[in-house]
């Protein structure tokens, strides 16, 4: 094909270039990665497409969306180039969990979101372009050496090694402070390796990203559940600043009858026990996990969706997904709701369970359910679910999955008496992600409830931001009252 | 023994109880009546030890309560152990598999 250089007009490509994945028969078998990633001659085609739109005043541009401040355009420049070494640069220099981001995203949000060229046709597939630079960064570069700045002489504790704690932890240590990050698991990720499955995102790769900022000279302690072992005040006799990113790890319950029967469990610990403790393998692996015929999962979201899709994989012949609104109000991402029925989850929606029935075992064998209808919008601008009276219906199943949000963790909000918590328990931070208490700095899930994982590292560059200016220029801190507001 | 203490009317003001289920069970029912407060050391399956899971829950006077973050003592006489014993069976065959596994027991 003939093309100019100088001319002007390039033809737009309307839709992204297909990303290939494994055939739904089939991935519902094993626990392989889900999209199987593209190779570098369709990123540069990929990237071609990006309009390279200016910065205005006037108009957002995808890196207006994104909440770590990636310059998007600059590193696309560079993958038109095909200079995948300088795109990744670009990338990190915002980005400490690129192979991460790159697949977990609510890109559609997002950058994608705000495209310009996404106005009238599919965005630019930015979210595939970070995953292709990090995925090729870690098989051709090896990640390459990285450089140590001069330390500062600063000590920094990270309490939780989630993806709040991982940025904190990163972005400091770039800054030449000593870093000990404190983790409650055998491996630091958080919700990247108890959380989200294999075949969403490898644990290889979320090894890798840790692994990364282990070699940027953080030392990490895993094993060690501050709260337990230690306190936040022992704490900071040691260090000069600690960082609380514990996350929202305290499942919701629905305090239905019949909830403490067997086959029943939160989401959480049917995802630890697959994800993290390798259940899918027993007995190679020592944690069992059972799911029956018939699975329910009660719940719209990411993490439902990652329950339903689990327990085929685990061989149930049936998953269900019970939800109280309709399919417009599933909070998951489309991309996962549309994988989860690929895959054949049923979805029951405009249905809430009402009690759980179990056999003469203490086993649960079916759930009652009523079905709803959709009612005036409720705080949330959501559309309020209501109970249609006399039409309850009974689901056989033996297994149910409890995914209806998590809560944030109490530990260290509990044993750490002056730091200021709001009443939905989240720990109380100013903009700059301080808490009440001098020198301890909050973000992620802990202080804004349970959220994404790129939310919390953007709450992450806040905070590390925050830290450095309070370790190396000023260290005021704001008056109680700021907090006394928020906690309330 | 526990019982022959009491009635030989000594003065105990507090019981611990650290065993097996049933033992702990048989202490407890058998300290209630004479209003000893009893202390029982619960050992439900846990998955992460660290309040995130559920798994290890129990009944303890009508309320849920997380065995690894919230105990594991508990006040013996508001255990629910029918709950306790029932969870702790969840996975009585795959024990049998690892142990054999584990022996190398046919």
């Amino acid at each position: 094909m003939a093309e100019g250089k100088k001319k002007k007009k390039t033809k737009i490509v309307p839709k992204k270039y297909p990303m290939p994945e494994q055939n739904p028969k089939e991935r519902v078998k094993n626990f392989d990665e889900v999209p199987l990633g593209q190779d570098g001659e369709t990123a540069i085609l990929e990237a071609k497409r990006c309009l390279q739109c200016k910065p205005s005043p006037n108009r957002k541009i995808c890196k207006d969306g994104c909440p770590v401040e990636i310059d998007i355009p600059a590193f696309i420049k560079q993958v038109q180039e095909g200079d995948f070494a300088g795109a990744m640069k670009t990338v990190r220099d915002k980005q400490n969990l690129p192979a991460v981001c790159g697949r977990v995203c609510p890109y559609e949000n997002q950058c994608e979101g705000m495209c310009v060229l996404g106005k009238k046709n599919e965005p630019v597939g930015i979210g595939r372009l970070e995953r292709f630079l990090a995925d090729w960064e870690r098989n051709e570069q090896k990640h390459g050496k990285i450089e140590l700045p001069p330390p500062t002489g600063k000590k920094v504790a990270v309490v939780g090694g989630g993806p709040a704690g991982l940025t904190v932890a990163g972005d400091l240590a770039k800054q030449g402070h000593k870093v000990t990050l404190f983790e409650a698991l055998q491996y630091s990720g958080g919700v990247l390796v108890y959380g989200i499955p294999e075949f969403r995102l490898p644990k290889e790769i979320v090894r890798a990203e840790v692994d990364f900022i282990r070699r940027s000279g953080v030392e990490m302690r895993n094993d060690h559940v501050v709260g337990k072992l230690d306190t936040v005040d022992e704490l900071l006799q040691e260090y000069d600043a600690v960082f609380v990113g514990t996350g929202a790890g305290l499942p919701n319950w629905t305090n239905l009858e019949g909830e403490n029967l067997n086959g029943i469990l939160s989401a959480n610990e049917f995802l630890t026990r697959v994800n993290l403790m390798k259940a899918f393998n027993f007995p190679e692996y020592d944690t069992p996990i059972r799911v029956g015929k018939t699975v329910v999962t009660l719940g719209g979201g990411n993490v439902a969706m990652d329950c339903a899709r689990t327990s085929l994989r685990l061989g149930a012949e049936e998953s269900i997904i019970l939800y109280r609104r309709s399919d417009a109000e599933l909070p998951a991402r489309r991309e996962e709701v549309h994988h989860a029925k690929e895959e054949g989850v049923r979805f029951e929606l405009l249905a809430a369970p009402v009690r759980y029935i179990g056999d003469d075992e203490g086993n649960v064998k079916q759930v009652e359910a009523v079905r709803m209808r959709l009612g005036e919008p409720d705080d949330s601008g959501r559309r309020r679910p209501i109970k249609i009276e006399g039409s309850n219906f009974i689901v056989d199943c033996q297994t149910v999955l409890i995914a209806i949000g998590q809560s944030p963790n109490p530990l260290v909000p509990m044993t750490t008496p002056d730091l200021k918590t709001t009443k939905w328990g989240t720990i109380a931070v100013d903009a700059e992600g301080r808490t009440s208490k001098k020198g301890v700095f909050a973000g992620g899930d802990i202080s804004t409830g349970a959220a994404t994982v790129i939310l919390a590292m953007g709450d992450g560059k806040r905070a590390a931001k925050a830290m450095h200016k309070y370790l190396t220029e000023d260290a005021s801190w704001p008056a109680p009252e700021v907090f006394e507001k928020a906690a309330c | 023994m526990l019982k022959r203490l009491i009635d030989e009317k000594r003065e105990i003001d507090e019981v611990y109880a650290v065993g097996p289920i049933i033992m702990m069970k048989v202490i407890a029912n058998l300290t209630r009546p004479y209003r000893i407060h009893t202390v029982v050391s619960l050992n439900p399956i846990m998955v992460d030890g660290t309040g995130m899971c559920g798994s290890c829950r129990v009944i303890v006077d009508g309320k849920t309560k997380f065995g690894c973050v919230d105990g594991p003592e508990f006040d013996g006489h508001k255990v629910d152990f029918e709950n306790l014993t029932a969870r702790n069976r969840r996975y009585l065959t795959e024990e049998q598999i690892a142990l054999k596994r584990f022996t190398g027991a046919k």
